[in-house]
């Protein structure tokens, strides 16, 4: 043999083949005396294994369509921008400071969002169940219901037509969320099940992605855009809800 | 320096590969990739040149730090649940990602740095902004750790890849 030195850093590049050829003969003529040397590295290597066989699926998905909506979109609309611009102008281009998540969801936002979800999974459980008052103004009166809720929340509230997704709306009542007044919107499937949209006013700046949560059996996507905050509720099919939420979302953008 | 979109957008299955190793939750996950990705456009003049990818996952290794970590610790009333992945084998998974779970912050990012996104030693470095040497105790230790832990799953990895 070669004679050369061989350490734990070159047992780890070994693994991971990350040696040129004279180092890597010299690895090897190490290993034929070293046993268990040899043993480490095989099981070093059937990590890899199984790391790429618990996550190489996740990038073989689709994209999930907010993430590839968040390359299109004019994120300084909606950012805290000059908090943001503060902090990432202390910062050297690469590699990057520490703490930047910190500005990303400040406790504000993150308490805000949280509250709306949990307003919404609340009056879903309420008022969803109710067979024969499920709404206070139905929907033959869509126009009156619009520009009612719009008038108490402050805020322009619309109501998403979700029939692309096998929904049509009951009606929507005006309900209270902490000391806010907020609209729950609420729509049937073709088997009874029922989704309800809360919207309420929130902090103009304040934006936040698609958050999921859940109590029960129900599920709600939220998040908070353009000084209002949404939360969708329906039954936890996460992806049915997610579907559901996206279209709410896209129409109201436009 | 302008970001390539197009050459950005071909960067989010691996930023979610990352992300989900880091997170080991599906919600949180996309979450620190949307947030990351929005980042990266806020202060794409900060990008010089050179490559993109490497500075596209230092910002998601600085998302991870934090934030999404304490979220789920504030709100224990509102549960957040995994979507089960198609083509894999869940309990393997499982298995894999609460060791990985295991691992502290920084030898978590360094292991799914090099051995799943196939960045080398140096580049890591680079990313998580510390010396090689760094790198190369935190890879050894990360292995070590993960040895312990996977030890009864080897049969489960033996079978999955006959």
């Amino acid at each position: 043999m070669s004679g050369a030195e061989i350490n734990e850093e070159d047992l780890l590049a070994y693994a991971d083949d990350r040696l040129d050829a004279t180092r890597r003969a010299q690895v090897d003529a190490w290993l034929a005396e070293h046993p268990e040397d040899r043993a480490r590295i095989d099981a070093w290597r059937q990590q890899n294994d199984l790391l790429h066989g618990a996550l190489d699926s996740v990038a073989a998905e689709p994209v999930p369509a907010q993430l590839t909506a968040a390359l299109h979109e004019k994120p300084r609309r909606h950012w805290r921008g000059p908090a943001i611009a503060a902090a990432i102008a202390t910062l050297v281009a690469f590699p990057v400071g520490l703490a930047v998540g910190n500005y990303l969801w400040d406790q504000p936002t993150r308490q805000e969002a949280m509250d709306i979800a949990t307003a919404g999974l609340d009056a879903h459980k309420i008022y969803a169940v109710e067979v024969r008052h499920p709404v206070e103004v139905g929907a033959d009166e869509e126009q009156h219901l619009v520009t009612w809720l719009t008038k108490r929340l402050d805020v322009p509230v619309k109501a998403p037509d979700l029939s692309a997704d096998g929904l049509r709306l009951l009606g929507g009542r005006l309900i209270p969320s902490g000391d806010k007044p907020a609209a729950l919107l609420m729509y049937e499937g073709e088997n009874g099940e029922r989704y309800t949209l809360l919207i309420e006013r929130a902090t103009p700046q304040a934006m936040t992605a698609f958050r999921y949560a859940e109590s029960g059996n129900i599920g709600a996507f939220y998040w908070i855009d353009g000084g209002a905050g949404y939360a969708l509720s329906g039954p936890a099919d996460r992806v049915r809800l997610l579907k559901v939420a996206r279209a709410v979302y896209e129409q109201l953008e436009s | 320096m302008a970001i390539d979109r197009r050459e950005l957008e071909g960067l989010i299955p691996a930023l979610r590969r990352y992300a989900r190793g880091l997170a080991g939750n599906r919600a949180a996950a996309d979450d620190m990739v949307q947030d990351a990705l929005l980042l990266a456009l806020d202060r794409e003049r900060q990008f010089r040149s050179g490559r993109l990818k490497p500075w596209v996952f230092a910002i998601l290794s600085n998302v991870g730090r934090s934030a999404y970590r304490t979220r789920r610790r504030e709100v224990p009333a509102v549960a957040d649940v995994d979507l089960p992945d198609a083509g894999t084998d869940p309990a393997m998974r499982i298995t894999v990602l609460a060791a990985l779970s295991a691992l502290p912050d920084e030898q978590r990012q360094t292991l799914l740095l090099t051995a799943v996104e196939g960045f080398s030693y140096r580049e890591t470095a680079e990313i998580l902004g510390v010396p090689i040497g760094t790198i190369m105790s935190r890879l050894s230790r990360a292995r070590a750790t993960l040895a312990e832990r996977l030890e009864g799953a080897e049969i489960v990895a033996l079978r999955r890849t006959k």
